[in-house]
Order: structure tokens, then sequence, then C-alpha cells
């Protein structure tokens, strides 16, 4: 069974945030429920201030946080569907004790404060559980891996978009966006990156591009000194992160 | 010493009017919770940021307090102290309604609280947090076989060793506890092993004030006498404890400042935090910790019983700080997803401005917060008005026959 792993190539990545939209669609979240981020940060001062940013799936990480703390066994990873972190939301009880454990930051309360007005749950009111019913709804469902509208007062986070990979054909080392033949198994947010600053593959497969690209322009894990040990690597200047501003010694 | 006799308290209007106002305390806490479950948690001040809110400080702060009302009892069958056996009874059934009163709030804060069942049957063992449910449920069992040996007269020969199982069950339980923000290596305002022992020290202290309340104020309003003995015993012991948890409070800063790794964060709850250093120094170590040692050992007030009771609501008031500050204050500083570097600004998620995440509870969360207190004094108010859990008189000669007449 494929281990699946995301690049990001930092010096390719312009921060357009159309993975956080193609995320959004995909997933049928609601507006601040961004499973796949852009964060922003400025550096330095002005006249020499600079932009920086940081797209942020969840990191699918292999000895993961979230999975020990959780107290109903709700949230699991899946070796058999490449090593994805999942929320299983039949049993999530709403602790969100998963929320406060992992160190990136990448889990949501489905049931968040409304970031647009007017509320969209009282425009598209949620049906047969659901938190909100959109007008588009991805057809692909499966509660127990935390896949479609997100039920009331759970845990939502980033599924890899298991229910496109899961389909790719077995043994495939990469899934790219440019291939006919495999473009609807990849993850929405790598399909959409307009300057191709993801990818998606195998990282047990040692042809894989992702292995080749983390080997020639060392990837980096964020927060490796967790021990959490993200399937999702970044490369690039920024991602060493020599790029943020050191703190100024006191 | 005499042989103790227990009665129950007279259920006059002033019982049923206190029945009465803490029943419309638990009714006000129910609509919140239909308020909070039926809008949607967003109603609450808590966010994806702030997870954990006014209710988990109501909760954990009883949970915590339930295993420290038990100190009398465990005093009185695991060391021997006779003078406090006469109290054991009142101990245990505090034990119990505290903690059932805090697992009340924590079950109506979870965003599925009809799942509970699943909680009950779906345990995993590497989850600090599945243990607890465990703990508590054991607690609440092992207590209540402790009060049946102590209530029982065929029984009382097991008293001794269920003392000592439920004394060694609530050591873990609060371990357990102080666990819950110990483990959470990614935040840094928990993240420390201290918290285990210190969450042990801050139970004995805020579970000896409310136990010294309930008691002086339940003996107060049946007109019992209560003598001056086994009050300047309790608040000794009180003042040992308040002076324990701070010893742990400094032991933890100051060695979470020896790691440059965790300056950010103590400076933020010590300085910079806004309302965090504020309820740190002025609530928790002024006015929870310095002025009950004032008042329980300063010649002027030690003897006062007026004094003692200022000293136990302000330990209360201390610890109910000191809880706020951990658990809200450590999710309030931001995640330093970049080890070493500093983050100025972010524009989606992340702290603007002022550094650190704001959290504005909400009326609802209070209401909640207040109805687990309620649901705890109302078991304990209706527990002694039906069964004999108090000693018809602690005057100085019942509980210590040498004492000055």
């Amino acid at each position: 069974m494929a281990k699946w792993g995301m690049v990001i190539d930092l010096d390719k990545c312009t921060g357009c945030q159309a993975c956080t939209t193609a995320c959004a669609m995909e997933n049928n979240t609601l507006p601040g429920e961004s499973w796949q981020d852009v964060l922003y940060y400025h550096e330095g001062s002005y006249p020499s201030a600079q932009m920086k940013w940081l797209p942020r799936p969840c990191m699918q990480c292999e000895n993961p946080s979230c999975v020990h703390v959780c107290p109903t066994r709700a949230t699991y990873k899946d070796m058999d569907a490449g090593g994805i972190v999942f929320v299983d939301w039949n049993k999530c009880i709403g602790c969100k004790y998963c929320m406060i454990a992992c160190p990136y930051g990448v889990r949501f309360y489905a049931d968040e404060k409304p970031l647009l007005e007017p509320d969209l749950r009282d425009i598209f009111p949620g049906q047969k559980g659901q938190l909100w019913s959109p007008p588009y709804q991805n057809p692909e469902e499966d509660w127990t891996r935390g896949i479609g509208v997100q039920p009331k007062g759970v845990v939502s986070k980033c599924t890899f978009c298991h229910h496109k990979v899961s389909k790719a054909p077995p043994g495939t080392p990469d899934l790219d966006e440019d291939n006919p033949a495999l473009k609807e198994y990849v993850p929405a947010c790598v399909r959409t990156c307009a300057p191709k600053a993801r990818y998606f593959g195998d990282l047990d497969n040692p042809d894989s591009n992702v292995n080749r690209l983390i080997g020639d322009k060392h990837g980096v894990r964020l927060k490796d000194s967790s021990g959490n040990k993200p399937q999702v690597y970044y490369l690039g200047a920024g991602a060493g992160v020599p790029a943020f501003q050191p703190k100024p010694r006191s | 010493m005499k042989k103790t006799l227990f009665t129950q308290i007279e259920g006059g209007k002033s019982f049923y009017a206190l029945l009465a106002a803490l029943g419309a305390v638990i009714l006000m806490g129910m609509f919140a919770v239909y308020y909070m479950e039926h809008d949607g948690h967003w109603v609450t001040g808590m966010n994806n940021q702030i997870v954990w809110g006014m209710p988990h400080v109501f909760a954990i702060f009883l949970i915590v307090a339930a295993s420290g009302a038990l100190n009398v009892a465990s005093i009185g069958s695991v060391f021997g102290k006779k003078i406090y056996k006469p109290l054991a009874p009142l101990s245990a059934l505090l034990a119990i309604a505290l903690l059932i009163g805090g697992l009340t709030i924590l079950v109506l804060d979870l965003g599925r609280p009809d799942r509970l069942i699943i909680a009950m049957t779906h345990y995993n063992f590497k989850s600090i947090f599945a243990w607890n449910i465990i703990l508590y449920n054991g607690f609440i069992a092992l207590v209540a076989v402790y009060l049946w040996t102590m209530m029982e007269k065929r029984m009382n020969r097991y008293t001794t060793v269920a003392g000592y199982a439920a004394f060694i069950w609530r050591l873990i339980l609060t371990t357990g506890t102080g666990s819950i923000f110990g483990f959470l290596v990614a935040r840094q305002g928990y993240d420390a092993a201290i918290m285990a022992p210190m969450f042990i020290l801050m139970s004995f202290s805020f579970g000896l004030a409310i136990f010294m309340l309930v008691l002086m104020n339940t003996y107060k309003w049946t007109d019992r006498p209560i003598g001056d003995v086994i009050l300047r015993r309790l608040k000794n012991l009180l003042a040992i404890f308040v002076a324990g948890v701070l010893y742990f409070v400094v032991t933890m800063y100051i060695t979470n400042l020896y790691a440059t790794e965790k300056h950010g964060v103590v400076s933020f709850i010590l300085r910079d935090g806004g309302i965090y250093p504020f309820l740190m120094w002025v609530g928790y170590f002024l006015l929870g910790t310095l002025l009950p040692l004032a008042l329980l050992f300063h010649p002027a007030t030690a003897a006062s019983r007026k004094a003692i009771t200022a000293a136990c609501w302000l330990v209360i008031l201390g610890g109910f700080s000191l809880v706020y500050v951990i658990v809200i204050g450590g999710q309030a500083y931001p995640l330093e997803i970049f080890p070493g570097y500093e983050i100025i600004s972010s524009s989606f998620e992340g702290p603007v401005g002022s550094g650190f995440y704001a959290y504005y509870p909400t009326l609802a969360e209070f209401l909640l917060g207040f109805a687990g207190i309620a649901i705890a004094l109302a078991m304990t108010a209706v527990a002694v008005n039906v069964l004999r859990f108090l000693p018809h008189s602690l005057a100085d000669e019942e509980v210590d026959p040498h004492a000055k007449g």
C-alpha cells in the first residue's frame, strides 16, 4: 500500500489561495473552516518589508498527536489508506482535545462562528444531521473517514482528498495532474495549483517524483522537532525557515 | 473521645429556599445548554484557537476540588487522625457531589453530549482523556463504597481499607487531570510534567477550602456548635496546602524560564498577556495566596471565623484564577509554528496586533458553570437532609476531650 505524501515548493507558491478555494469547494467546508489554509507573514520592516506565506494542509503525521489523545479512537491513522489521518464523525464526541494537541493547528471544529454575513447555515440549513446543505454537494460521503458535509459538534480536517486518491490504480508512484489518466485522482489543492507548486505521490516508492524532490531539493518537514513526522514536505528557500526573521536577542 | 452522634439537618423554610435558589441556577444552566446546543457552540466565546473555554475552567476546578474535598476523610482513615473522623462522611459526600457537578459541565459542553455512551465504550488507552473517564467513574464508585463502610455499622471494619483505596485512587485521578495539560507538548503554555503533582496540591487546597465553607455555613445555618479546635486544625492545614500550591506554581514558572524556548510563554502569562498577568498576580498570587496566608497566620485574624471564611473564599477565587490562566492562557498563546522565529502577523487566523488569541466568555458559559456548582451543592444539601452525614456537635469537648473548656 502507498504512503501518500505531499511536497510543496515554496519558491513556486504564489500565495494565490486557489488551493484554499478548491479544497473548500471539494469538501463543502464553511468559510473560515480552511482545511487547506495559507498563512501570511510580514517579514522585516519598512523600507525592506516583505510578505511571506505558507500553505498549511494537515500534515497526516506518521506519529500523530491527535490520534494519541482522542479518547474514543474517532481520530485514527489508516495505513491501508496511504497513512491518512481521518476523523470518524460517527464516533467523535466533540471534546476538541485533538485540536489542542495538534502542533500544526490544522483541525477545525465544524460548528464555528460565521466568517461571512449572512450566515450560510441560515441560507442553506443542514439536512439529515448536516451542519449546512450547500447547493453543490460533493456526492462522495463517508462519515467514518470525515468525508462529506460535516455534521454538528464534531471536528473536521483535511483528508488528502481520500475520496479521489483512493481510486488511483494501485502502485501509482505519483498522482500528477498533467497525466490525463490520473488527473481525476489528484487532490483538489494539487490539481488546482496554478504555478504547480504541489506534488503528490507515494513516499514509500523510491521511484516517485515526490521522493526525488525531497532528496534532491532537501525537503524539510514543519516542526520536525515535535517528532510527529509529517507526510508533508516543504521545498525552497523559505522551507528551511531562514526566510523568517529571527527573534532579536535580548 | 465520645461516640459521635450523627443527625440529619432539618428541612425548614430556609432549607427549601436554598434548594429553590440552587434549582433556579441549575434551570438557568440548562437553558444555557439548550441555547448552546440548539444554536451551536459558535454562540460561545470559544473558537478554533481557544477551543476550551469557561465551562472547562469551571469543570476542571470542580473536578480538582472534588479530589481535595476527600482530604478530611483521608486524614481520618489513612493517617489515623481521629479528630477528623466525624467529618469523613461529609468529606466523601462533597467529593462525589463536586465531581458530578464538574462532569456534568464537561459532558454538557461536549460537541456531541448525546454520544456519551461512545466515550464509555470506545477507549483509546493511549489517551489520558480516556483514562480520566475511567478514573472519574471509578472515583465515584469507590468513594460511594467508602461512604457505605463509614455509614453502615456492619461495614465499619472495612473503612480503613476503603479509605486507603480512595486515597490512592484520588492521587491517581488528580495526576490524570494534571496530565491532560502536562502531556500536551504542542502547546508551550502546557507541556510541563510538574503539572501532575501541582494539580494534586491544587486539589488539596481548593477542595479543603470548599469543604470548610460548606462545613462552617451548614453548622451556622443549622445552629450546630463547631469548636475552635477543629477549625484551627483545618485552617492550618489549608494554609499548608495554599503554600504548597504556591511552591509548585513558582517552581513551574522558574523551570520554564530555564528553557529559552519557554521565555515567550512565561512573559505572556506573567507580563504581556493582558488579562492573564492580572489574574496571576492579583487573582492568584495576591488575593488567592498571600492574603489568605496572612489571614490564616496573622495573630490578629488567625482565630477569627470571619477571617477563616474570607480566607477560604479567597483561596477559591485564587484557584479559579489559576485554573483560568492554565486552561485559557495556554491556548491564547499562539502555536509556535516556526520555533525560534518571530511571526509578526498573519492575516487569516493568526494573532494580529496584540500577538495572542482573544477569548471573551459569554453569559451562557458562565450559567453552565454556575449550574455545575449548584448541582454539587444541591446534591450535598439533599443528602445531609435525608441521611445522617453530619455530627450533631463539633464542639471542642466533643471532638477533643482534652480541649480546654
